[in-house]
């Protein structure tokens, strides 16, 4: 058996600045930064973490926030949230490579890569490539294998970069590590060091008996784990089907531009994640959290009392997409129309995954639009014409018939989504065959002669009715919202020649309407 | 030039069709029934069997029933409904038209015909708008293979349009059991038009002012 662990050194603040927008700094970078994490305590806030380059500037855990930005250093507050993405999306890096997968403890995962050589080639090219995903999500990690997990993570820690613990050479790889890769407990720590053991090299020497005898059962597993002769099974992750990414921001946002910079991070954060799963978005959730109590929107906002906390907008998509660049737009788009009504604090973004969409080319068809295009273009058309109209039909579309005899009823359907609709659709009625609809109804003037209309008025026109045919009685919907006209169709002379019309007689309310042009 | 078959022989036989890659322009009163529409379902229907088609309708008056019972293809069209603006100078329909359609056009999805109706349009706005508009739609559609259609109240586009159809009337076919017959007695069953084309860039087939005449009939008739 063959174990590599993932460990990710200082990984409360890797995981907070990974969603940091990129600047001038590069990802490779980043840790480089002196960045130091507090957290709020019973009355102060203070440092609980700081990374090498913020040491060597001087800062060290407890000191207060105020001190800590004297030296200059990035201050950031601790997020339970970031951690949990980043744990997250390193277990889904480690997934790519292979379906065991152990959640060891917050930055480490262990992964158990027997029988992947015929993938990825040697145990080493295995934890270079895993070095490389884990970079791309934005983590500076240590990649270690063993024949046996807590020796493959033992290394991890104490090893930089990427290395390989060959078989019954534990003892002489291990030796030069300091014995706190071992995470002894602080009074253990305190006996070791006063036998002068700095070790693990120090460690694996003493005889066991007598180091049980004084350490207890902690003492001997301690003595086991310098020698690689600990063994334990792996406890694999079963993954949940949710993914999803959280900002926590520092100031609320109030402009687009700078929330979609945090959004766009966190989009492929979770794109990252559903590619190690060849998986793609099905539909995307969007949870901002808002600062309605902040001060500034208290003086303009009165009601700020009533304006809900949270602003959630949902994405549904047509086809499933994995293009980052579409699904930013469509959010961007989504958000333009839609703004938050107040500053916002945390940013919370969803996905639902779904298999990729495979379609079998015909030579003897057209290919259709993209799918990723027309659903950008769909969406920067709505933001022109609006989403719907005053009857709640959407503008933009592809025509459907619904089954219904009321005059002019349809629905707008997404409209790609409907390229693939094979139900057979009703039959339309033929009474709408040649009418250009007029939507609204045009309100009319009608003079009734004989049962009949005589003469109209409408629009700027006037005229005689030359000849006209019906009434053609409808009526329906008696049961929800009642409707029944009386319809005729009429002609008229006017100056710029013959013109006919379909008019109707709202028998519920006495009037009469123009409700399009034969044409 | 390629063109696009109408589905209408007669004005196929005499143009040949619509170019493609190029703008058309047809122009119909909007107070009288002039014909431009049942060219325009005609198209869709033969066009859709093909092509994915994109309808811009500035005054929401496309009738989606007709356009099925013509034969279109309604999965295979694009629909956009421009809606009254209150807080835009006259509604803002026309600018959310011709936005639409620049839009369309530089999304290039393969769209075979994009047709914006503006028939309905005021002849005084359409009036408005300045050459070089209607020229870089020109240039717009010379890029792709899309015949761009415009449905105006009055020829607007110029020199930009490759041809310009003008629907100069009609007349009803009425059915009547007597002259003094009810009026439920008597239905409309067709409408025959005209047209005649006012311009043409394809100068080899000599079609300017040539007249042509068909008609539409209603699926009982």
């Amino acid at each position: 058996m063959l174990f590599t662990c993932v460990f990710v050194p200082f990984f409360p603040i890797q995981t907070v600045m990974r969603n940091v927008p990129e600047t001038s700094q590069s990802k490779d970078k980043r840790p480089e930064l002196p960045v130091a994490l507090v957290e709020a305590g019973e009355n102060i806030v203070r440092v609980v973490l700081c990374n090498e380059a913020a040491s060597a500037c001087g800062i060290e855990a407890g000191m207060t926030k105020t001190q800590a930005e004297q030296f200059g250093a990035l201050i950031r507050d601790k997020s339970a949230s970031a951690e949990q993405s980043a744990q997250s999306a390193l277990i889904e890096c480690a997934f790519s490579f292979s379906p065991r997968v152990e959640s060891t403890a917050p930055g480490i995962v262990t992964l158990d890569i027997a029988g992947l050589e015929r993938l990825f080639g040697s145990p080493a090219k295995i934890n270079s490539a895993l070095q490389a995903a884990a970079a791309s999500l934005g983590l500076k990690v240590n990649v270690a294998t063993a024949h046996d997990p807590d020796t493959a993570l033992i290394a991890a820690r104490g090893i930089e970069g990427v290395s390989v613990v060959p078989q019954g050479q534990e003892e002489q790889c291990l030796g030069p590590l300091s014995i706190d890769v071992l995470s002894p407990s602080p009074e253990d720590r305190e006996i070791l060091e006063e036998w002068g053991i700095q070790t693990c090299k120090d460690l694996a020497k003493i005889l066991p008996v007598p180091l049980t005898e004084r350490l207890g059962q902690e003492g001997l597993r301690l003595w086991k784990l310098t020698r690689g002769e600990l063994r334990r099974s792996l406890v694999p992750f079963d993954p949940p089907r949710r993914f999803q990414e959280v900002a926590e921001l520092e100031e609320p946002v109030e402009l687009l531009e700078p929330l979609l910079f945090v959004i766009n991070r966190l989009l492929e954060n979770i794109l990252e994640k559903l590619n190690a799963r060849a998986l793609f978005v099905q539909e995307l959730h969007l949870e901002l959290s808002l600062d309605v109590r902040s001060e500034d929107w208290h003086i303009n906002q009165a009601r700020h009392k009533e304006m809900p906390q949270t602003f959630e907008r949902t994405l549904a998509l047509p086809v499933p997409m994995q293009d980052p660049k579409t699904l930013l737009k469509l959010l961007h788009l989504d958000l333009e129309a839609h703004p938050p009504h107040a500053p916002i604090l945390r940013i919370a973004l969803t996905a639902e995954p779904a298999r990729p969409r495979y379609t079998q080319g015909n030579l003897f068809l057209r290919a259709a639009p993209e799918a990723e295009k027309v659903e950008v273009l769909q969406a920067k058309l709505r933001s022109i014409v609006g989403e719907t109209d005053m009857l709640n039909r959407n503008t933009v579309g592809a025509p459907g018939m619904v089954d219904s005899h009321e005059p002019d009823s349809f629905k707008v359907l997404p409209f790609m989504a409907s390229c693939s609709e094979k139900k057979a659709l009703p039959a339309p009625q033929s009474e709408e065959d040649m009418l250009r609809i007029y939507r609204p109804p045009r309100s009319a003037r009608v003079r009734v002669a004989r049962d009949a209309p005589v003469h109209i008025a409408f629009s700027g026109i006037s005229s005689a009715i030359l000849q006209s045919s019906g009434p053609w009685r409808c009526a329906g919907s008696w049961w929800k919202k009642k409707w029944e006209r009386e319809f005729w169709d009429i002609e008229l002379r006017l100056t710029a020649g013959l013109a006919q019309y379909r008019i109707y007689r709202d028998v519920l309310t006495n009037g009469w309407f123009v409700a399009g042009k034969v044409n | 030039m390629p063109v696009l078959q109408t589905g209408i022989p007669s004005i196929d036989a005499q143009i040949g069709g619509l170019p493609c890659a190029a703008v058309t322009e047809l122009c119909g009163n909007p107070l009288v029934t002039s014909g431009a529409d049942a060219l325009l379902m005609s198209l869709l229907a033969k066009a859709t069997q093909e092509h994915f088609c994109a309808v811009i309708d500035a005054t929401d008056s496309f009738n989606p029933r007709r356009a099925y019972s013509a034969g279109t293809r309604l999965n295979r069209l694009l629909w956009v409904r421009c809606q009254e603006q209150p807080k835009k100078r006259n509604g803002g329909r026309l600018d959310q038209a011709l936005y639409a359609a620049d839009l369309l056009l530089k999304a290039n999805c393969g769209f075979g015909v994009i047709v914006v109706d503006l028939a309905d349009i005021p002849e005084k706005l359409l009036r408005q708008l300045t050459l070089d508009v209607w020229y870089r739609f020109r240039l717009a559609a010379e890029k792709l293979s899309t015949a761009l259609i415009f449905s105006t109240p009055v020829p607007v586009t110029g020199t930009s349009s490759a041809l310009v159809l003008k629907f100069d009337g009609s007349w009803g076919e009425w059915t009547s059991s007597g002259t003094n017959a009810p009026g439920h007695a008597r239905v409309l069953n067709g409408l025959n038009y005209g047209a005649e084309v006012m311009r043409s860039r394809d100068r080899k087939k000599n079609v300017e002012a040539a007249r042509m005449s068909f008609c539409s009939w209603r699926s009982w008739a």
